[in-house]
């Protein structure tokens, strides 16, 4: 085609001008005397331009692609501004074909924003950890996640980016600074000393203290050169400090300045609507393109892939209320006998008789563990119990906070059953944060003290069985109860009773009798009926190859 | 503040930030996450007050041990050496343990390298005597329970050393039945007995410990269970 143009403008010229013409014996052509090869020539261009078509064709318009169920989406289950593109693939796709994503501000855009280009081989739905009813249908569908903010950068991240660069380069600046003034420094009065000790000799080794005074002489000259560099103005110290503190406080606002200003240009990019257009590529070139569809990014307020979690911990929730409710008018729900429970009136009583202290522990918690409030609950009917027999409880404890709360605990035990006279402020006492150093010393105690009865109740690590094998020399009887699983082993050989897991967290409940807390267990109960029914139905369902279902009773964290 | 103030400000607190914190696993907003940081921040600032009060109560402790010449009173003369020793050292140094310019080790990274992490070893490693103690305790076969406990013991013993692995090659012919090598090797029993019956006693435990929990938590979050605050009532 361009040829054709080209040579079509040249005989133009040619005819318009009558340039070809020959003067003193050299080729003339003038077009109105030579009436046959002007046409010849014309024709010769139209038949050099046709080849030219023949050669080399026009690049042709993609054709419309027209792709089954193309949906253009807000990502679920996030809320950073990401847009979701899902299509069916089409039947007989192999490696030879490609997808590409072209994105754009405006429908009637260029859409020369690509955004990826992918094997059709690639992307799938099924790959995304989604449940059915986020996902819908993922088997045969392709599918793309375009982070917006990727491809529409704030516009003002660059410079944010440069002058955090800049801050950072500042700060390492003087940290540099101190570090090299402080090493010259060091290395001077290394090297002076040297040099007087040289000095000092009977027959002095002039060649070595020229060499240590040349040494001397550069290490100065280093350290001149930072005291006189323009910007270590400052001296802190005795050091000093290149006077770019002040250029980088302003730096920081002016970060900080951006930092907020990017905030801004992020929610515009988020918020608004954006186009896509899917086409498909064979041997590199573009062969079909679909219509632009548009999408929007939306902030989501639920984590739909929780939904089956969520409905769980509802009825769960409602099953605890319902129970309590039932429980306060029915007050003989059975409970069966939990023998390391039992034991505790035992074990207190062992203690009163042999006139030696309880000792009852928290655990390696600290007061956010739900371990270590059941244990502090349990402390508190168990205190109730020493304080009824006059008996000396002692807790120590290596959490200041799960302290000061148990000392509230014991003292409204021993008010509850009338005995706050008995009560000893210093029987709950604070040794370490430290875990090897709080069981040296609780191992130390119980070998000076010999307690009756110990109780280990929380959560434990490696100190489980330091405790209670120091414990169990002493010859007490010895209770523990622990949601720890890798820990429940130790205890279980060196106890005499222990709490396995639900056990302990009934131990409140099955203590008190209070009816509000033995619903709690009945709920429980149910719950395990669920989990029960939901692992064979989940069995059967994984069996005979039904994922839909099993979705229902999966975790999508 | 007024004694039902006393009562219920707590429990509002308590039912406010439960609620708050289960349903913020819900919401997939950023600043959703940025309040429980902040809040486990303000947590470890209170814990950092609350420290205080441990010293105090150590203190006293140890105060009226040495006062009253209780037994091994003089352990608590160590302990303010110690606690004392370790403060000096601590705030003379301002905490560093390594100087980041000279890369020197600080008097206070000194008493921490060389006296608190071998000390901590050293409690560590009495562990390995005590399991063997307790393991000798509880792996005699005196019920049927505790010879399948002592059976399946020695199985997971010797199939974790490799030791046992060659013995147990050399000792127990193997044979093979329609292509099937029989027995088991040491390693696959360990392996099963690993995977399949510890497994799913562990997966019973844990299933009775998150609905423990979770039970619990929910006594919490609406105020069933208050022994927790100092009053059941």
């Amino acid at each position: 085609m361009t040829f054709f143009n080209e040579s079509l403008f040249i005989f133009t010229i040619l005819l318009d001008y009558n340039l070809i013409q020959d003067k003193k014996g050299q080729l003339y052509l003038n077009m109105n005397q030579h009436k046959i090869l002007g046409p010849v020539i014309f024709v010769i261009l139209i038949l050099l331009a046709s080849f030219s078509y023949a050669e080399a064709p026009a690049t042709p318009t993609p054709a419309t692609l027209v792709l089954n169920d193309f949906k253009v989406f807000d990502t679920p289950d996030e809320s950073t501004g990401s847009i979701s593109l899902s299509w069916e693939a089409v039947s007989g796709e192999n490696d030879s074909l490609s997808y590409v994503v072209y994105v754009d501000k405006d429908a009637n855009g260029k859409f020369d924003c690509e955004f990826c280009r992918f094997p059709a081989t690639e992307n799938w739905k099924k790959d995304k950890k989604w449940p059915f009813w986020v996902s819908g249908t993922k088997e045969g569908y392709h599918y793309l996640e375009v982070p917006i903010l990727n491809v529409f950068p704030p516009p003002t991240q660059p410079e944010l980016d440069s002058k955090q660069n800049e801050l950072a380069t500042i700060k390492s600046k003087i940290r540099n600074t101190k570090k090299n003034y402080k090493n010259l420094m060091e290395q001077k009065e290394l090297l002076q000393k040297e040099l007087d000790e040289l000095k000092k000799a009977k027959e002095p080794d002039f060649k070595t203290i020229q060499e240590k005074e040349k040494a001397l002489g550069n290490n100065s000259k280093k350290l001149e050169n930072i005291i006189n560099d323009p910007d270590a103005k400052k001296i802190v110290d005795g050091i000093p400090v290149p006077e770019l503190t002040a250029k980088m406080r302003n730096l920081a606002k002016e970060v900080g300045a951006l930092e907020a200003k990017v905030d801004q240009e992020k929610a515009g990019i988020q918020d608004r609507v954006y186009y896509f257009k899917v086409g498909t590529f064979e041997n590199d070139k573009l062969t079909a393109l679909t219509a632009a569809t548009s999408g929007q990014a939306k902030g989501n307020w639920f984590f739909w892939a929780h939904l089956n979690n969520f409905v769980l911990a509802v009825v769960f929730s409602i099953l605890v209320l319902w129970f309590i409710r039932h429980a306060k008018k029915n007050q003989n729900l059975f409970l069966r006998r939990i023998n390391g429970l039992d034991a505790v009136e035992e074990a207190v009583g062992r203690a009163t008789e042999m006139g030696r202290p309880v000792f009852y522990q928290t655990g390696i918690g600290g007061m956010s563990d739900i371990s270590t409030i059941c244990a502090t609950v349990i402390l508190g009917k168990i205190a109730e119990k020493v304080a009824l027999y006059d008996t000396q409880i002692k807790v120590p404890h290596r959490d200041p906070i799960v302290m000061t709360v148990c000392q509230e605990i014991v003292k409204e035990a021993y008010t509850k059953v009338g005995r706050p006279d008995a009560y000893k402020e210093d029987c709950n006492f604070y040794v370490t944060s430290d875990q090897f150093a709080y069981t040296a010393t609780v191992n130390g105690m119980m070998m000076r003290d010999k307690p009756a009865a110990n109780f280990f109740m929380g959560y434990y690590m490696a100190e489980a069985l330091l405790l209670s094998e120091a414990g169990s020399s002493t010859g007490a009887i010895q209770i523990a109860g622990t949601d720890s699983t890798d820990q429940l082993p130790f205890f279980i050989t060196t106890c005499d009773y222990t709490l396995i897991g639900e056990e302990f967290y009934a131990a409140s409940a099955y203590l008190s009798r209070e009816p509000i807390l033995v619903g709690t267990l009945k709920a429980q109960d149910v719950g395990k009926f669920f989990i029960l029914a939901a692992l064979v139905i989940g069995t059967i369902f994984a069996t005979i190859r039904m994922p839909e279902i099993l979705d229902l009773i999966k975790d999508f964290s | 503040m007024t004694a039902s103030l006393k009562k219920w400000l707590p429990i509002a607190v308590a039912f406010a930030t439960g609620v708050f914190f289960a349903i913020q696993y819900y919401i997939p907003r950023p600043f959703t996450d940025e309040l429980l940081s902040d809040l486990s921040v303000w947590f470890r600032i209170i814990s950092a007050f609350a420290m205080g009060l441990g010293i105090i109560s150590l203190f006293h402790l140890h105060y009226y041990k040495i006062k009253r010449q209780a037994p091994a009173w003089g352990f608590s003369i160590v302990v303010f050496l110690s606690l004392f020793g370790m403060i000096a050292v601590g705030l003379w140094c301002l905490g560093v343990e390594k100087n980041t310019d000279t890369g020197k080790m600080t008097a206070y990274g000194w008493l921490y390298k060389s006296l608190q992490s071998p000390l901590q070893s050293t409690m560590f490693s009495i562990l390995a005597f005590y399991i063997a103690s307790a393991a000798f305790r509880a792996f005699r076969a005196k019920t049927r329970e505790a010879t399948i406990l002592l059976i399946a013991a020695l199985i997971v013993m010797f199939g974790r050393a490799p030791m046992g692995e060659w013995l147990w090659q050399q000792a127990v012919p193997t044979f093979s039945v329609f292509g099937v090598t029989l027995p088991p090797t040491i390693g696959q029993l360990t392996g099963w007995i690993m995977k399949v019956p510890n497994m799913a006693a562990q997966g019973g435990i844990s299933l009775g410990i998150c609905l423990g929990s979770i039970a619990m938590s929910l006594k919490i979050i609406f105020g069933i269970e208050r022994a927790y605050m100092g009053g059941s009532k």
